[in-house]
């Protein structure tokens, strides 16, 4: 059975959310499937962060399902759909600053209460994928660099052994060769059967690495499919720009 | 000296008010202001108890430490918990409101039941005083100074050392992010509420004696309690104990050389300086987030 | 938070009418003749509260943060007036005027510790002020009476005439109408939108010239005066004053009332109060139970007021308001004719607004609701003399990013110049950096010959700049027009007494604002819907909205955060016009876009930015053919793209 055809692990229909009085997402539909990457584009104020901070559970739904194997997960509380294996991976670098590293990859295992042992084994397996880590154990995560921060904040979502993983532009404000290092994790992370949704403003980049492709603007979804049909560049810069597709 | 030792007696009550507020603020942000009121309870139940109930010291204790922890629960389920429906992700003014009301609460039940007139709350341990370091001192006052002290010492491993410790400072540090990371955000308030009741609880008792019961005594006591905890650090357990300490110790020396009179006033002087010099205490980072 | 923020901030939103007011008020006034001495009493106690509450409610309604100490606002009020009159002073106007002014004073210092602090900080404060209150009482019982109360306190006077209880009463309701009446002239004043605009935002504030910290200031010191009046009336009833009734219970119940009335401008306050006094827990008889009851009173008020069943009060009589008198029409789409004779598409024909009876019979202006065709030249704001913008060597580093790394751009006068660059590449930090919000590290900023104060908001304002943002920054509660005329608060100042008593001064520059907002909404075609609710215009309006309040501030710089995200073509096209209108002006413009399309259209020069430095710059057809900044606009981030 090809990837694409198999069950998505997370799926949103018909999503609707914002803040308070403020509509952000406006029907929005998509889904992931395991060992497979779906990338979001979209300007700044198009909807991801709303969409990614709505599917894992930060912002209530106003409308529209979240479908997690099979499961509704619409209501649950974040900390729920976390220990589900939901992990987020917020844009920010928002790590426990005052915390150490180690602490940090520790709480990061804290929803599905792992022995000290697996949480061990897990924190090296981290300390592999992001070589840089390793050495800074024992710092508070303040002192680390940004890049390093962001490393951090994956590496606490893996601690956890996701099914699913959101990143929100984890590429942001980071140097080549760290914007390398995510992507590289990104890669293995699918052959690792995870389901990834993606979010960034890296296109080239992000298209690359991704299997679907779907552009937001103003909330609603202007382009979707497969890399193959809509990974043309001149529609994904058109509806980008806000251009509708012709 | 003496003059010291009854401040640092009164100081560790303040510390143990702080102490209550540590726990609360570390794990969901909120600033009880409850806290002292339930401490005001507790000493009354402590009167009840021991005075006209007679029961053994060390099921007084209990008892108030049970009452404490169930009004603390109460007290989230009440007067919190309803405000956070709708996945707000930051205390504001609104608890402020709600829990003046529960002290408030808690003090017209006192008044009804008790009246307002102060009573007063057996000594454990012997009412003479002891001399020590050239002053004397109440054994029950160098008990609760150990023991504040002691608290606060354990409270800060504790939150160090362990699991759920090291979940409560990420809480408050960034709840949203502590919530992704499978932190059950809402159960930790809940059971930070509760665990402070007890300390409330366990504190009341043993601060009647000392302070007279007094439905006037919670609010009060939150004030200092405050000013406690400014000058130590806003969710510093450390600080708090400091500051506590600190706090009785201006209160007692003011009431001294300038006279009682003067004392609040120069309390409040201490909190001004405090908050308007360095907002985030002595011994902590964080400053009070504006609501 | 936000709904109990509303509740006691409606002040500004009430509708001031003041028919059943009036009626109270002579019923008041006539009181002494028509009930028995026990209800005189009460009412004057109302009254007296009244006074307590309605600063409370100013003070959070117009600053936004919540203090316990009124009360002791009151109490200074009292010990001070009763001292002077136990002394020879009793004359009751001048102890007012006194013991208003120094409630003021401890408003300030409260004050002092609110823009410091703010939230609980300043509650916990607050209510530590209230606590020391007997303690200073006993330190200065020389004067006070110590514990035992200051007693035989004489009858006042007014201008040499004695007063006895009845003048007393009426004093004291006569003091409550002026107050209110006072109050509500600020209100409709242009210090309505003041305030709005300080409690909305205080990044608009900044960006009309208005500086927040003294608004705030402001409203702690006018919500302390009538807690000091009122200590003076309430010193002469009782000929008595003792520290005892200026209890934390007291205070408590003072912000209860506030929470209970405080909705439908002051005459909440005075809802309250009158809850407060008349309920079977009167403030002074101090019951068993009263205390219990406020306390679940506040926690249960404040849940529910949080939940949204809040004024339930309120919203009844909105819908009754509404039956009597249908509410003006929100404007869809309305006919616009633009400066430059374009008219574009109606797409519903909305029935014309009707102007609300008692906004406009105070504020005496009737004109705006007539369509202005005629062109504006002819009434134009006073436009500042042509200066374009300079930005040298501009640098900001956020922790370790560089959003701005060196940056240099001239945005000349009658020209429209465009920003653009991938998202992350310090558009909106420049932006932010020209108008005051940032302060850059480095570089400076000059608009004309003269240098801008950087990291100050307001004085840039006033300096001539004026800044739209990208989510329309447009408070509630403000008709379209109050909104435009808003632009002027910075250029042309008012005091707020001169405001309050309607002088002539503030009728004047009152007129000018109209005039002036007449002539800004007709430039960018929202004449129409001068009266509507600005707040809830569509986006496209809204955004022309912020333009007209530009226009109306009289600034010689415009600068306009993606002004054309969201906007349907037919919107862009009415942008685009009012752009150029403005360019004809010999304004300066700078647009940051991501629309490159309409860009192309209106822009003479377009500057790049790539990870917060100037990567190209030229005519937008250059522009667009330029691979490099193809290339950093997709991310392609493999090839370093060289600095200009």
């Amino acid at each position: 059975m090809k990837r694409a055809d198999r069950a998505p692990a997370l799926s949103c229909e018909d999503l609707w959310s914002g803040y308070g009085d403020i509509v952000v997402l406006r029907g929005v539909s998509l889904s992931v499937s395991a060992g497979s990457v779906h990338v979001v584009l979209g300007r700044n104020g198009a909807g991801k962060t709303t969409l990614a901070s709505t599917l894992a559970g930060l912002l209530p739904t106003a409308k529209g399902r979240i479908t997690y194997n099979d499961r509704d997960i619409t209501r649950l509380a974040p900390h729920v759909r976390s220990r589900l294996g939901i992990q987020l991976v917020q844009e920010g670098k928002r790590v426990f600053r005052q915390r150490t590293v180690e602490a940090n990859l520790v709480l990061g295992g804290y929803g599905v209460s792992l022995s000290r042992d697996v949480t061990r084994q897990r924190i090296e397996e981290v300390f592999e994928l992001f070589p840089a880590l390793a050495e800074f154990g024992r710092r508070r995560a303040g002192e680390l660099s940004g890049g390093q921060q962001q490393m951090l904040a994956i590496g606490q979502a893996l601690i956890a052994g996701p099914q699913v993983l959101i990143l929100d532009e984890p590429s942001a404000g980071l140097s080549p060769l760290m914007v390398d290092a995510v992507f590289s994790a990104v890669a293995k992370l699918r052959a690792e059967n995870i389901a990834i949704i993606l979010y960034e403003q890296m296109v080239e980049r992000a298209l690359e690495a991704a299997d679907h492709v779907t552009v937001l603007d103003e909330g609603e979804i202007v382009v979707a499919g497969t890399v193959a049909e809509v990974g043309r560049e001149e529609i994904v810069r058109d509806a980008y720009f806000g251009r509708r597709p012709r | 000296m003496t003059t010291v030792w009854y401040g640092l007696s009164d100081g560790a009550i303040y510390a143990l008010v702080a102490l209550g507020f540590d726990i609360i603020l570390t794990a969901s942000g909120i600033l009880n202001f409850a806290q002292g009121a339930v401490v005001m309870f507790a000493s009354f139940i402590g009167y009840q108890t021991l005075s006209q109930m007679h029961l053994p010291i060390v099921v007084a204790i209990l008892i108030c430490a049970v009452i404490g922890g169930v009004i603390g629960g109460l007290t989230e389920i009440i007067a919190i918990w309803p405000l956070s429906l709708g996945h707000r992700w930051h205390a504001t003014h609104t608890e402020l409101i709600t829990t003046v009301g529960v002290a408030t609460i808690l003090t017209g039940l006192a008044g009804l039941k008790w009246g307002y007139n102060p009573l007063s709350v057996p000594f454990p341990g012997s009412q003479t005083t002891i001399p020590l370091l050239g002053g004397r001192i109440l054994p029950l006052g160098l008990a609760m100074i150990l023991i504040a002290i002691a608290t606060g010492v354990s409270l800060h491993f504790w939150t160090h050392r362990t699991r759920v410790g090291m979940a409560c400072l990420a809480a408050s540090e960034d709840r949203q992010a502590a919530a992704l990371r499978g932190i059950n955000v809402r159960r930790l308030a809940f059971g930070s509420f509760v665990a402070a009741g007890v300390l409330a609880g366990v504190a009341g008792i043993l601060t009647g004696p000392i302070t007279y019961s007094l439905p006037t005594l919670g609010d009060t006591l939150t004030l200092s309690g405050f000013v406690a905890l400014a000058a130590g650090g806003f969710g510093s357990y450390l600080g708090s104990i400091i500051g506590g300490l600190l706090t009785g110790l201006v209160a007692s020396l003011a009431a001294r050389s300038i006279g009682a009179n003067y004392q609040q006033m120069v309390v409040f002087a201490l909190l001004l300086c405090i908050l308007l010099v360095r907002p985030s205490g002595l011994l902590s980072q964080k400053e009070l987030r504006r609501a | 938070m936000r709904r109990l923020r509303r509740t006691a901030s409606d002040v500004l939103d009430g509708k001031w009418g003041i028919a059943w007011p009036l009626l109270i008020a002579v019923a008041a006034l006539a009181a002494p003749w028509m009930v028995n001495q026990f209800w005189v009493g009460q009412i004057l106690l109302i009254a007296t509260y009244s006074l307590i509450v309605s600063g409370l409610v100013l003070s959070f309604g117009y600053a936004g943060e919540l203090q316990f100490a009124q009360i002791a606002m009151f109490a200074v009020g009292a010990y001070l007036s009763g001292i002077l009159a136990v002394h020879g002073i009793t004359d009751i106007l001048l102890l007012c005027l006194i013991a208003g002014l120094a409630a003021g004073l401890v408003g300030l210092g409260l004050s002092a510790i609110a823009l410091r602090l703010g939230g609980w900080g300043l509650g916990m404060s607050s209510f530590f002020l209230v606590l020391i209150v007997p303690d200073a009482v006993t330190v200065l019982s020389r004067w006070t009476g110590g514990y035992y109360g200051l007693s035989a306190i004489p009858y006042p006077r007014l201008l040499g005439l004695q007063l006895g209880n009845r003048g007393i009463y009426l004093f004291a309701i006569a003091a409550l109408i002026c107050w209110i009446a006072f109050n509500r002239n600020v209100v409709l004043s242009r210090y309505g939108g003041i305030f709005r605009m300080v409690r909305e935002s205080p990044i608009l504030a900044g960006t009309v010239g208005v500086s927040p910290r003294r608004v705030k200031i402001i409203a702690y010191a006018l919500g302390a005066f009538p807690a000091g009046v009122a200590g003076t009336i309430y010193a002469f009833t009782y000929q008595y004053v003792a520290s005892s009734t200026f209890s934390l219970d007291a205070s408590i119940a003072i912000v209860a009332a506030a929470i209970l009335g405080g909705s439908e401008s002051l005459y909440g306050a005075v809802v309250g109060a009158t809850l407060l006094q008349l309920g079977p827990f009167g403030l002074n008889s101090f019951q068993q139970y009263s205390v219990l009851i406020y306390g679940a009173f506040l926690v249960f008020v404040a849940i529910v007021l949080r939940s949204g069943l809040s004024g339930i009060g309120t919203t009844l009589c909105r819908r009754a308001a509404r039956w009597i008198r249908p509410a003006p029409a929100p404007a869809s789409a309305p006919v616009l004719v633009t400066a430059s004779g374009l008219v574009l598409d109606t797409v519903a024909d909305p029935s014309p607004p009707t102007a609300p009876a008692a906004t406009a019979a105070s504020t005496g202006h009737a004109g705006a609701e007539e369509a202005d065709l005629t062109t504006p030249e002819a009434s134009a704001p006073h436009v500042l003399a042509e200066r374009p913008l300079f930005v040298d060597g501009v640098s900001k580093a956020f922790g370790g990013v560089r959003a701005l790394d060196d940056v240099d751009l001239t945005a000349p006068a009658g020209a429209i110049t465009a920003l653009v660059g991938a998202n992350g590449s310090g558009k909106t930090t420049l932006l932010n950096v020209i108008s005051g919000v940032i302060v850059p590290d480095a570089g400076s900023v000059r608009l004309g010959d003269a240098a801008l104060p950087l990291g100050s908001p307001h004085r840039i304002a006033r300096l001539g700049v004026a800044r739209t943002f990208q989510t329309p920054s447009i408070p509630r509660g403000m008709t379209t027009w109050q909104v435009a005329a808003s632009g002027r608060v910075g250029a042309a100042r008012v005091g707020l007494l001169s405001s309050g008593f309607r002088l002539p001064a503030a009728r004047r520059a009152h007129a000018e604002d109209v005039e002036s907002a007449e002539a800004a909404l007709a430039l960018v075609g929202l004449t129409d819907v001068a009266q509507a609710q600005a707040a809830s215009l569509p986006l496209g309006s809204r955004r022309l909205l912020e333009v007209a309040r530009g226009i109306c501030s009289g600034a010689s710089l415009f600068l306009l955060d993606e002004p054309a995200s969201g906007l349907a073509p037919h919107e862009l096209d009415r942008l685009a016009a009012v752009l150029r209108a403005l360019r004809d002006r010999g304004i300066a413009v700078l647009v940051v876009e991501h629309n490159f399309r309409f860009l192309s259209d209106i822009a003479q020069t377009v500057y790049v930015l790539h990870l917060g430095a100037v990567l190209a710059r030229g005519e937008p057809s250059a522009i667009a053919q330029n691979d490099e900044v193809a290339a950093s606009y997709l991310g392609y981030n493999r090839k370093q793209a060289p600095r200009t």
